[in-house]
């Protein structure tokens, strides 16, 4: 077996393999107008397994709003006080591509994982066949589609998260499990988890420590990068060949293997070899982090790597995950990055590594029992300690991701300010339910969104609100992406803005 | 294969509860060739056990970067094509940076590779490498091209001798000749007209990955070059001999560890407070002890009809405190292994109904499906209270309460509580720790029992136990749920196999038409 935390020996050329240039020129004219402003980024962030009703503490009543001094941070939300003032926490607001009601449709963890960011009902888009997975197009993925962003950064997304453990998958695809993001409906964005290969991606990239602003690149490095970029060619080139002449000799069935395999490649082949600025970040700068640790890919449902196996620690793994996204916004490696906090139908251990001070500021409260996040935090007592903690844990790993971007400079403000960071969850609570979901907005996206506060829309069916009309809201206000219509309503409405949260 | 999964790959969408697997369909062999239906198998990405494995058979590497490249599983075995014939970006980005280690790591000590020591010998390492990279020879065109490729990276990449080998062996382990499993039809048009008999390659291919998870050995290797390997008594004989092989172990790894979900008990989590002898190492010895159970019936003489009766090894000392309680032949069979009996459990306590699916599940590939819009309910909150769980058996009786419910937990949970006496690790008791005695007798169908081996003794009556394994191997090795067309060739190989162990099972599968040859539907044109 592998040993989690010790490094490979890697003998590559790391950091020397340059980014290629980003031909303005060619931009669609809506890509031009974002590349010349301040650049905005989209970081949703998924936890799963809902929270307990103690989330909604202190939560304004329907239809209502609290702001500023009158809007206060509970004990789960407390650790984003030192980001209270761009924050707003969204209450009651429903995922209705499908129903829950009472004597409704079962709401399988999978199931909403899946909608979570496509807002679509899978089992009734064909489900998990064993021959195929159905979804829709994600949130995230109409941004960087309709602004183009894999023109205008060297990786036009990425996708991550810690599920080093994943749970049970509720008889479905891992797709439905281990996936946020959806580049189509059918090609889900599986996040990675091992921070090395982030890193690497993010090296082989271009990403190269700069001072803001600077960017002449060292004579013998760049042509220590002509020279690896020529050979990745020539390994690339032959590669693809093979797949494109094997494609003419199978059947139709077999071409779609090889032309997605074509697609992947090529991407690589954009990645590994292309020669031109040296990609040194926006008015950020970029600071190349230490070369990270590696963590396996997980082999499937309920196998992988718990608290303290092989020294595997949920904490450290949190910490770098939280480094390399910061690493790829300053880099301007990307700017939309989807981030799974856990898998869904999460069985993690977490009890055993919460730091004291979430229990201490839990008035001292601890998990009691097993501690399994599914089995015994999510489906134990109401508001149990486990359940609080974890969430508290959740809440606070994105706060640090915040105060990341906030410690930013650009233009005026922070980086942060020019972001939205949308932590979202999948379900309501231990019901399973997808109503009422616990939604907090981080950075207003360049002065679009309100901040410190707290919007509460309506349980009451008739005038409910839905988060495909949040990204919907998201997409068209803050990104301009000229979005028409976004994810399914069981009744059919169309989408409108969520002018509630708008500043 | 997976705790908290409804279905399984034993689900064909044949069956349903409580029926029997129909056994009247005509075996296909001397059937008109324009109706016979092998079907055929997408060309698929190895798996990540199965990459390991052929690099380190490949390239005699310690490495096993198929761990760092992403999974994907879906319904069914870790085999399924359906998902291994995608690839996304961070697969293929992940398979780049694993072909740079690896080739890192082998050229270390180039002379144990080949003996190739200038430009000379180039086209033999192409020839003899790649042959076993792409588990097939190459053609001169492809030899040629490779050879080309080394020459201009002598020429104008900077690179030697060692270097341009190492570059031609990274793009070979790069190609989709080697990351794929591919059968590839001389004519499309010709393989949906009729049935196309494998070659020796092919098929050296399906057995070796189907035994081993990994690529053919040379003898293998041989045997398809001469054209042996069509033989139907050819690939029998290598049946056995790849069982025996160290390498054999894996189909009970990955064949036998997912159909029983055996793999996952290596990531069980039980509570330390409540069960003090819970270990990982206690855990891997679960999973040993399965693994020794299932290769008495795969190597051993043992039949299958002994899947629910065999002894179990109750004197491994490394399971002495699972099994220290147990009166004088208390459990037998399949039902008593540790590792079921802690895989279906949670954490905390048994989980009757969960033991209950899966008993059947993987025992009688019947699948459970939990009815259309209904909302299953936890445990803990059965009967509108939200209570610690003390005596599960009381528990679930309230729970079963719900008519909507009582038709599943009809079938499922005598199977559970009949194992009520065996906690959460296996453990023998007799009482719940709120003192409340255990009772595990019950009435499965009609037939009472009072304890594990008389339940046991009803369940390997089952008319399906036999068609069972059939489907399972066939589903495992031909990398496809099995559909319709598959079902009389299941059915044929379950006839003729008539019982005995998995090793005959295997040779009934190599001689099956479904093995043996290919055929493409008319939407592949």
């Amino acid at each position: 077996m592998h040993k989690f935390m010790t490094r490979r020996n890697i003998l590559r050329g790391a950091g020397v393999v340059l980014a290629m240039p980003v031909l303005h020129s060619l931009m669609p004219r809506g890509v031009r107008a974002q590349a010349q402003g301040l650049p905005k980024r989209f970081i949703p962030v998924y936890y799963c397994n809902g929270v307990p009703p103690a989330w909604w503490d202190g939560a304004p009543p329907d239809n209502s709003s609290l702001f500023d001094d009158g809007f206060t941070l509970n004990a789960l939300t407390g650790p984003l006080e030192a980001v209270k003032a761009k924050t707003l926490i969204v209450s009651r607001l429903g995922n209705w591509a499908f129903h829950s009601a009472p004597g409704g449709l079962e709401p399988s963890h999978s199931r909403c994982c899946a909608a979570t960011l496509t807002c679509v009902d899978t089992d009734a888009k064909g489900g998990d066949s064993g021959d195929s997975t159905t979804n829709s197009i994600s949130a995230d993925q109409v941004i960087v589609q309709n602004l183009n962003l894999g023109m205008v950064t060297p990786i036009g997304s990425m996708q991550v998260g810690l599920g080093s453990f994943p749970g049970a998958f509720d008889a479905r695809s891992y797709a439905y499990n281990q996936v946020v993001s959806w580049k189509s409906a059918t090609e889900p964005l599986k996040r990675m988890v091992n921070p090395k290969a982030v890193f690497d991606m993010m090296v082989g990239a271009g990403a190269m420590t700069a001072a803001p602003e600077q960017a002449t690149p060292d004579p013998a490095a760049m042509q220590a990068a002509q020279l690896a970029a020529a050979r990745n060619q020539s390994v690339l080139d032959a590669v693809i060949e093979d797949a494109e002449g094997l494609k003419l000799r199978l059947s139709k069935l077999d071409q779609q293997a090889m032309d997605q395999f074509l697609t992947s490649f090529r991407e690589v082949e954009m990645q590994a070899t292309q020669v031109g600025n040296i990609l040194t970040g926006g008015s950020a700068g970029c600071q190349v982090i230490p070369e990270p640790m590696v963590v396996p890919e997980p082999g499937g449902p309920m196998q992988g790597l718990n608290q303290g196996e092989e020294g595997y620690d949920r904490q450290t793994h949190a910490n770098v995950m939280n480094d390399l996204i910061a690493m790829a916004i300053q880099c301007d490696v990307t700017r939309v990055i989807s981030y799974m906090l856990d898998d869904a139908r999460s069985e993690f251990d977490y009890n055993a590594f919460i730091a004291e001070e979430h229990r201490t500021a839990l008035g001292g409260m601890d998990f009691g029992g097993a501690s399994n996040f599914h089995g015994s935090a999510q489906h134990g007592p109401e508001n149990n300690g486990g359940y609080q903690l974890i969430t508290r844990w959740f809440v606070d790993t994105v706060a640090k991701l915040a105060l990341k971007l906030d410690a930013m400079p650009e233009g005026d403000g922070t980086v942060l300010d020019n972001t939205v960071m949308l932590m979202v969850n999948s379900q309501h609570g231990a019901n399973h339910d997808n109503n009422d979901l616990p939604v907090v907005l981080i950075g207003s996206g360049g002065g679009v969104l309100k901040q410190n506060g707290h919007v509460a829309y309506t349980l009451t069916e008739a005038s409910m609100r839905h988060t495909r009309d949040l990204y919907y809201t998201i997409q068209n206000n803050v990104f301009g992406a000229n979005v028409a219509s976004f994810g399914d309503h069981v009744s059919g409405e169309p989408n409108a803005a969520l002018t509630e949260i708008l500043a | 294969m997976d705790p908290g999964n409804p279905t399984n790959p034993n689900d064909m969408n044949m069956d349903g509860i409580p029926d029997d697997m129909s056994v009247t369909q005509t075996p296909p062999q001397g059937v008109d060739p324009t109706t016979l239906n092998p079907g055929f198998v997408l060309a698929r990405r190895l798996n990540n056990t199965e990459y390991n494995n052929t690099v380190r058979d490949l390239l005699g590497t310690a490495l096993r970067p198929g761990d760092f490249i992403q999974a994907t599983t879906i319904t069914g075995f870790d085999t399924n094509a359906s998902a291994l014939s995608g690839i996304n970006t961070a697969i293929a980005t992940g398979y780049f940076q694993a072909a740079q280690d690896l080739v890192d790591d082998v050229f270390q000590n180039r002379a144990a590779l080949t003996p190739c020591n200038d430009a000379t010998c180039v086209q033999g390492f192409v020839e003899t490498f790649g042959a076993r990279a792409y588990r097939r020879p190459l053609d001169t065109t492809e030899v040629q091209r490779l050879v080309g490729i080394y020459n201009t990276a002598v020429a104008t990449l900077g690179l030697d001798h060692e270097g341009a080998l190492k570059h031609i062996t990274k793009i070979m382990l790069l190609s989709p000749h080697f990351l794929y499993r591919l059968e590839v039809d001389p004519e499309v048009a010709g393989a949906v007209a009729q049935p196309r008999p494998l070659g020796g390659y092919e098929l050296a291919s399906r057995l070796s990955y189907t035994l081993w998870s990994s690529m053919p050995d040379a003898p293998l290797s041989q045997l398809a070059a001469s054209g042996e390997l069509v033989n139907v008594a050819t690939l029998q004989q290598q049946v056995d001999r790849l069982l025996t092989d160290p390498r054999g172990r894996a189909f009970l790894d990955d064949f036998f560890g997912q159909w029983f979900s055996i793999r996952q008990v290596l990531s069980h989590q039980a509570d330390p407070d409540l069960y003090p002898s819970w270990s990982t190492d206690l855990r891997a010895a679960m999973a040993q002890d399965a693994n020794t159970f299932f290769a008495q019936f795969v190597t051993g003489g043992r039949a299958w009809t002994e899947l629910l009766s065999a002894p179990l090894d109750t004197t491994n000392p490394a399971l002495a405190a699972v099994y220290a309680n147990d009166p004088a032949g208390a459990r037998s069979g399949f039902l008593g292994l540790p590792a079921f009996l802690t895989l279906t459990s949670r954490a905390e306590r048994t989980a009757p109904t969960f033991r209950g699916r899966v008993a059947l599940e993987s025992v009688l590939c019947t699948k459970i499906e939990v009815p259309a819009n209904l909302m299953v309910p936890d445990l803990a909150e059965a009967g509108g209270d939200q209570v610690e769980i003390t005596n599960v058996r009381e528990k679930l009786e309230v729970h079963r309460q719900d008519q909507q419910c009582a038709s599943c937990h009809a079938i499922l949970d005598p199977i559970g509580l009949g194992l009520e006496n065996y906690d959460a690790i296996g453990h023998y008791r007799t009482s719940y720790e709120n003192g409340d005695p255990v009772v595990a007798n019950g009435d499965l169908m009609g037939a009472p029992f009072t304890n594990l081996n008389e339940l046991s003794a009803i369940l390997s009556t089952d008319a399906r136990l036999l068609p069972c394994p059939s489907k399972m191997l066939m589903s495992y090795s031909l990398s496809r749920i099995l559909g319709p067309t598959d079902e009389p060739y299941a059915t044929q190989m379950t006839t003729t196999w008539a019982g005995g162990n998995i090793g005959d099972l295997v040779k009934q599968l190599v001689a099956n038409d479904t093995f043996r040859f290919r055929r493409l539907p008319a939407e592949a044109l």
